[in-house]
């Protein structure tokens, strides 16, 4: 039992909801870094990292954070972890820093460390609060991964920096904002085929769901 | 969590802010260093790079410098100069060293900072097709029809960036020529 809770918590981070493709958050640093895959994984593996620590200290602290001050201790533990990803960045992977060091800060505000920690970390107990912050992070990690290849590759005709095909044609429009916007689209429409996740067999759970804003009242109450 | 009086919620926040000040300031202590002796080796192996004959550096005081213009270094054999500069590319600050030898030519320049710029773009001003077409000149022109200077071309895809580029070597040799070339 507490086997397969524990099994759930990890899909669910990485799969059913996975902060980009099915939730919707964290686009601003998505689109600003993937330009490169591995400026994707960089960012995604900074995430984890700040997802897991705020996860666990969150969790720690849920009876000692009164839940009127909750927001602002939120914002100063992330922007903590952020500052103090963004030092072993410059310290140990000075390249990484290089590519992405500009948009690290924008974590300290990101919606997806928000959100997980006002809907799971201060309900739940430090391990699933972990293991939560881990699958998320994970499940962040391949979308922008993913998603900084199919750009790179369409942008620039490389894969982690080597040319896969030598004159491969290239289109500038995919390394700037728009072709950002047209990838994270294609592959939200991909994510949600592949979960079923639809107009049609709607379980009548919104949270997450990135169809909840068209979604009819009279559908959502038969499917409860 | 639970509601708690305005003194339970400051002293609660003190404490969090104590904690994430602790944590913040450990790591600091620890990668600081690294992070300080990291940045003088990559200055130094960039300056190094682009004045090949100096035989180490001595950063210039006491001098007027030029917009843009962020430090100069001489070299200890007295064979010329690094000059820091920076300009605004398409959506950051690009930082260059230029090495300047004692008869005002350029022998090098190495982009040190594109960090603003988009990677696959604006990035391209530090491909070596690009950075090397400075090398020789002892002035430079963007125009192609001017006979009297080193035409440079633009990176490909990065005209902004280039032109940032650009910028920051004209700025280091109009520098070291009010400094007085030959040393």
């Amino acid at each position: 039992m507490k086997k397969n809770r524990k099994r759930r918590i990890f899909i669910n981070g990485i799969f059913t909801e996975n902060p980009l493709l099915i939730s919707a958050m964290g686009i601003c640093p998505a689109l600003a870094v993937t330009t490169r895959a591995s400026n994707g994984f960089g960012m995604g593996m900074a995430l984890t990292f700040v997802l897991i620590c705020t996860g666990l200290v969150l969790s720690a602290l849920k009876r000692v954070i009164p839940s009127n001050v909750r927001i602002p201790c939120y914002m100063f533990i992330a922007a903590s972890f952020v500052s103090i990803v963004r030092m072993l960045f410059s310290a140990y992977l000075p390249a990484l820093d290089g590519s992405i060091g500009p948009y690290l800060p924008l974590l300290a505000v990101n919606c997806v460390i928000l959100e997980r920690a006002e809907a799971f970390s201060t309900k739940n107990s430090i391990a699933d609060s972990t293991l939560h912050g881990f699958a998320c992070g994970l499940g962040y990690t391949a979308a922008l991964t993913v998603m900084g290849a199919l750009r790179e590759l369409l942008g620039s005709g490389e894969l982690f920096g080597a040319i896969i095909i030598p004159g491969f044609p290239r289109a500038s429009m995919f390394l700037l904002a728009p072709g950002g916007f047209l990838v994270l689209g294609a592959l939200i429409a991909a994510a949600n085929k592949l979960s079923g996740r639809n107009a049609e067999n709607c379980d009548g759970n919104c949270a997450g769901c990135p169809l909840e804003g068209n979604c009819a009242d009279e559908r959502k109450e038969a499917a409860r | 969590m639970n509601k708690a009086r305005p003194i339970q919620s400051f002293f609660s926040m003190l404490l969090v802010c104590l904690i994430c000040a602790m944590a913040v300031t450990i790591v600091y202590e620890v990668t600081a260093p690294r992070i300080e002796e990291l940045e003088l080796a990559r200055s130094n192996e960039a300056r190094a790079a682009v004045l090949p004959g100096a035989n180490g550096f001595t950063k210039v005081e006491d001098i007027e410098l030029l917009d843009g213009v962020t430090e100069v270094y001489r070299a200890n054999n007295n064979s010329g100069y690094a000059v820091t500069a920076r300009a605004k590319g398409s959506s950051g600050y690009i930082e260059t060293i230029t090495g300047i030898d004692a008869g005002g030519v350029i022998t090098g320049v190495k982009v040190t900072d594109v960090s603003g710029e988009i990677s696959g773009l604006g990035t391209n001003v530090t491909l070596a097709d690009y950075t090397d077409q400075y090398t020789g000149a002892r002035a430079i022109t963007a125009d192609p029809t001017d006979p009297g200077a080193a035409y440079i071309e633009a990176a490909e895809r990065a005209d902004e960036a280039s032109m940032a580029v650009f910028t920051c070597v004209s700025n280091s040799l109009l520098q070291v020529s009010g400094m007085g070339t030959v040393i």
